[in-house]
């Protein structure tokens, strides 16, 4: 049973976080079949009102080698409107991780086993190293998994993804792991990756799909 | 200490609504997975899923929560609502006097007095979704038939229409897994069938550091009305599972996020967003709309 519960209470806490960013219920299909998104309306923002950051870079290997960490998302054809409601969406389904990769028992998914959740367990072998183990590796698999669902929402969404500089990509991204970011400040840079991804198509840095 | 108090509050109404009013709704919940040894029994009021896969692994159903179930649902949030809207005026009014009490006073009990409470409105509210109430966890342990690479499933559930959620284990630090969050699968369970969903199939390769589109990290393989099936279901009637598409749900579990591939003549995509292609055709337009 003390399992059971602890999987409730752990997925109500992320289940409020993911409430709090508009997620809402299944929908029915309406007339025609196609299934309403969850996204909530977001507030009316004037595009003019953000800044367009710097985004003009010379590739080279060593930047190239870190386009899976620092990217963002571009849809040709794509107002500010549809591609702020669109990231908000995908913000909703990235934050609010609360498992750490400590999963020292062998309830972890076998098929996911090789990834780094599922190999520190193999590892550590015991739950009594969870919370050594969070606070050593907690933090970068829960910036990942953001990484992770940004990618697979924004993509199936039809954008594509463009890699940039770290020190670029800092200007207006942000990584979540042991502290979530404030809403006012998710919200500007939201803004301005929302900004991007409906602005001129970038023309180096595209990552395959 | 905020935020932790207004998820306890959370948790509880959580524990509240999943408190087992009968054997029948417990069994629903998932207490009722079928192991290797007795008899299948199909119990007044009760129905049964069954499914195959080659791995042991933990699974989540979502059943759809019927009209009577969200009214209730709405009315202990109402209540909920009301007893944390109250408790949260107590504490404002207490913080409040202290503030007053504290000003220039540099006693220990106002250095560390309390912060002022979150304040709590219909729209900052916490409480759980329905959905997480009928979240139905299917664990690797027991199988109700073993082989090497061959396992079989079965769970005595309430009657009801389920989504296949995802795969997803409870682990001592929180949910691990994969949702299909984005799109999934929907399908019928009767009263008093046992209901054959299939085969449930899963990519090891999906997690990676960049995923790939064309790449899921599980998908159904229907079942079809010929499909074999155990021994020990011979005499119950089973039936094959009629998928239907199923819209996006939350992440409720925090976990990877990924969405049942494309069935033909059931579900399709158009970019994110899910075609239901059992749904009836949009009507035509006519002249004045």
């Amino acid at each position: 049973m003390l399992p059971k519960v602890a999987l409730l209470c752990a997925a109500a806490c992320a289940a409020l976080v993911s409430a709090a960013a508009g997620a809402e219920p299944p929908r029915t299909p309406r007339p025609g079949g196609v299934i309403a998104a969850p996204a909530g309306t977001p507030a009316r923002v004037d595009p003019a009102s953000i800044p367009m950051p710097e985004l003009a870079f010379q590739p080279t290997p060593e930047i190239a080698s870190n386009y899976g960490k620092y990217h963002f998302f571009h849809r040709a054809g794509t107002d500010f409107d549809a591609a702020y409601a669109d990231i908000l969406e995908c913000d909703g389904y990235s934050r609010g991780f609360t498992n750490s990769p400590s999963t020292g028992d062998a309830r972890v998914p076998a098929p996911y086993a090789g990834t780094l959740a599922g190999g520190i367990g193999g590892v550590l072998g015991a739950s009594i190293a969870s919370g050594i183990a969070d606070a050593i590796w907690g933090s970068s698999e829960r910036r990942r998994l953001r990484r992770v669902n940004m990618r697979t929402c924004m993509e199936f969404k039809g954008y594509r993804a463009y890699g940039l500089p770290e020190r670029l990509w800092d200007q207006f991204n942000f990584t979540e792991g042991m502290t979530a970011v404030d809403a006012p400040r998710r919200a500007r840079l939201l803004q301005i990756q929302a900004r991007v991804a409906s602005g001129p198509t970038p023309t180096v840095g595209e990552l395959a799909q | 200490m905020k935020r932790l108090s207004s998820l306890a509050a959370a948790g509880a109404a959580l524990l509240a609504l999943a408190a087992p009013a009968s054997a029948a709704s417990a069994a629903a919940r998932g207490d009722d997975q079928v192991g290797q040894r007795g008899d299948v029994r199909m119990l007044p009021g009760m129905s049964y899923i069954f499914f195959r896969s080659a791995e042991r692994l933990d699974v989540q159903f979502v059943r759809e929560a019927s009209a009577a179930e969200r009214a209730e649902y709405q009315a202990a949030r109402d209540a909920a609502y009301v007893q944390a809207r109250s408790r949260f005026e107590r504490q404002f009014a207490r913080w409040q006097r202290e503030e007053t009490q504290c000003r220039g006073n540099d006693a220990a009990y106002c250095r560390y007095r309390p912060d002022r409470p979150a304040d709590v409105t219909p729209e900052t509210f916490a409480y759980p979704p329905l959905e997480m109430v009928n979240m139905l966890p299917i664990a690797r342990n027991p199988q109700f038939t073993r082989a090497e690479g061959e396992y079989t499933y079965l769970m005595a559930v309430r009657p009801g229409t389920y989504i296949l959620y995802g795969a997803i284990a409870a682990t001592d630090d929180g949910p691990v897994g994969v949702c299909l969050c984005m799109g999934s699968v929907r399908f019928d369970v009767p009263e008093g069938r046992i209901v054959d969903v299939g085969e449930i199939r899963y990519s090891p390769d999906r997690t990676r550091e960049v995923p790939r589109r064309n790449m899921t990290s599980q998908f159904l393989v229907p079942a079809t009305a010929d499909s074999p099936r155990p021994d020990r279901l011979a005499g119950l009637t089973v039936v094959p599972a009629e998928l239907r598409a199923a819209g996006k749900m939350p992440n409720f579990s925090a976990v990877e996020i990924d969405r049942h591939p494309p069935i033909e003549g059931v579900l399709a995509y158009e970019r994110d967003r899910v075609v239901d292609l059992r749904a009836e055709p949009a009507p035509a337009a006519t002249a004045g709309n």
